[in-house]
């Protein structure tokens, strides 16, 4: 597998694209985690107390944020490289200039990580300006960002990858994705549950890790903390190879 | 490169998919400066043999040289000297016509100024100057064409491969694309074609493969092989009831409810087929290749 800089026109393109359609594509879906702090952080918040310590509204924050970045990542890799892939056959068109079929799928995913990042730094910004989280938070937030931002977009172009069609996307989507959103400790504490579940949890759930790292990231720095918050590379190392070389095996016969 | 010097070299070139043989031991050529045709109904096998020389397919067995490079060792130095028309218009419907023209050109690794001056001249070329700022949706089949012509020389490639150039084109189009292979062949590029219409093959190359299932059935100049296979003229006899065409010479193909005769005897075929019957409806015309094909295959190129 050898990959050169030639993945960077590829991002470029992507990025054109992207400011092509950056209302549509972009800001709208920004708006949705401003409903969810609406609906969990102060509606829903103000009827809870406290969890571990601390307000609800704060507790869901980490959540908000990861949420953001992923779909932004995710949803890029999946739908969008499916589309370019299969329906609008850019893929093809790309490879038979220099760039190789590995280059085409680095580009992507280092697109769709740009984009969680920028999705997840938007989201961010818009936190501090609420005063929902502190200064040394908006900082220690950004490596994590970039970590599940990388990692959820090399998750989706494995999904990419490996469905042939675009509605087995769906498999995916609702048995992974959806229940990891909901049970990786992003709106409850997973303290109450059997000490089993929690690690098992932990293991298919790599987001698990980064939102108990941020909640503790926001009070105060620990690198052992931010390098936990940070375990979703791994995974997201993983499915950057597997999607390099089962995308290849698919598309060059 | 020099006049004669081989471009693309195959031999004994098999590729399956699965069980489907795709190609069985193809071996061709192309020289330098030639329009080369590969011919052929749809399942011929026409497209793989461009993936494979475009490097984006492995081959089975055989060996496969163009520009005297081996296709699966050295594929981004090949594919920086190819320009390829793909059968889809794979552009990036949402870039405009330049757009698509500039972002295509950061993958061959061109500056963007060196870019702007060259989208200038092709966009003159292929006579799109004044639909830059389009949408590639909007333009019509024939502009589409024209700016993935356009598309395939902004490396400056001394190889250009057209894969199905006019399929779907009015003739007016096509004959606007015929117009601009013709002149980049007089700028000493060397191209292959591939095409299932006859009169294009016939129009613009100097050489062209027959295959079928997979295989190179013959390979020549169009006209020799006309002449060599089947004659220079042809008699196609649209009502053949009850016809006895015995006395007639000549190679007789029967096709479809139609007798085809191909002779080089023009005179002797009218003089008995006059004989035969008074009603009889018939036509007399040069050969052609798709008679070629039909006579040795059995079968009609368009599918």
């Amino acid at each position: 597998m050898i990959i050169t800089k030639d993945w960077i026109p590829v991002w470029k393109r992507n990025r054109d694209v992207f400011k092509k359609l950056f209302w549509v594509n972009f800001f709208l879906p920004l708006l949705e985690p401003i409903f969810y702090l609406i609906t969990f952080g102060f509606g829903l918040g103000s009827y809870i107390k406290e969890i571990d310590g601390m307000p609800y509204k704060k507790f869901i924050i980490p959540a908000i944020v990861a949420m953001a970045t992923l779909s932004s990542s995710f949803f890029y890799t999946t739908y969008s490289s499916f589309v370019k892939m299969i329906f609008q056959k850019t893929f093809d068109a790309i490879i038979a200039t220099p760039v190789s079929i590995e280059e085409v799928v680095v580009g992507e995913i280092m697109w769709g990580a740009t984009r969680g990042i920028i999705s997840g730094f938007m989201v961010l910004l818009l936190l501090k300006m609420l005063n929902l989280i502190t200064f040394l938070g908006f900082f220690l937030y950004l490596p994590i960002i970039a970590s599940l931002a990388f990692t959820f977009s090399s998750l989706g172009m494995f999904f990419t990858a490996t469905v042939s069609t675009i509605e087995s996307f769906n498999y995916p989507i609702f048995l992974y994705y959806t229940p990891m959103i909901f049970f990786s400790g992003t709106f409850f504490p997973l303290s109450n549950f059997p000490e089993a579940i929690v690690t098992i949890s932990k293991i298919i759930f790599p987001l698990t890790y980064s939102m108990i790292s941020l909640r503790t990231l926001d009070i105060s720095f620990n690198i052992k903390t931010l390098l936990e918050g940070m375990f979703p590379l791994i995974h997201g190392v993983i499915f950057f190879i597997l999607s390099i070389k089962l995308m290849k095996r698919k598309l060059i016969k | 490169m020099y006049e004669n010097s081989i471009i693309i070299e195959g031999k004994d070139i098999c590729k399956s998919y699965g069980q489907t043989k795709a190609l069985d031991n193809v071996s061709f050529y192309v020289k330098y400066g030639e329009i080369v045709g590969f011919l052929g109904p749809n399942g011929a096998g026409k497209t793989t043999l461009i993936k494979l020389i475009t490097c984006t397919s492995y081959k089975t067995s055989g060996n496969l040289t163009v520009f005297g490079l081996d296709t699966e060792k050295t594929p981004k130095l090949i594919k920086s000297k190819i320009g390829l028309v793909p059968q889809d218009n794979n552009f990036d419907p949402d870039f405009t016509v330049y757009e698509n023209l500039l972002v295509f050109s950061r993958y061959f690794g061109i500056s963007r100024k060196e870019a702007e001056q060259k989208i200038e001249k092709l966009l003159d070329f292929v006579e799109l100057k004044n639909k830059r700022n389009e949408k590639v949706t909007d333009l019509s089949g024939g502009m589409k064409r024209k700016l993935i012509i356009a598309r395939s020389l902004l490396n400056e490639p001394q190889l250009i491969i057209l894969d199905e150039p006019t399929t779907g084109l009015d003739p007016q189009a096509r004959r606007k694309i015929w117009e601009m292979v013709e002149d980049l062949k007089k700028r000493g590029k060397t191209i292959i074609l591939t095409t299932h219409y006859m009169d294009e093959a016939e129009k613009l190359c100097d050489r062209v493969y027959i295959m079928d299932a997979g295989k190179i059935i013959t390979e020549g100049k169009p006209e020799v092989l006309i002449k060599e296979y089947i004659g220079t003229e042809t008699v196609e006899i649209y009502n053949c009831n009850n016809i006895d065409i015995s006395l007639i010479k000549g190679k007789k193909v029967f096709f479809k409810e139609r007798i085809y005769i191909h002779t080089d005897d023009k005179k002797n075929a009218l003089e008995k087929l006059v004989n035969i019957c008074a009603d009889i409806k018939f036509s007399v015309r040069p050969s052609n290749l798709e008679d070629l094909f039909i006579y040795l295959t059995g079968k009609e190129l368009k599918e």
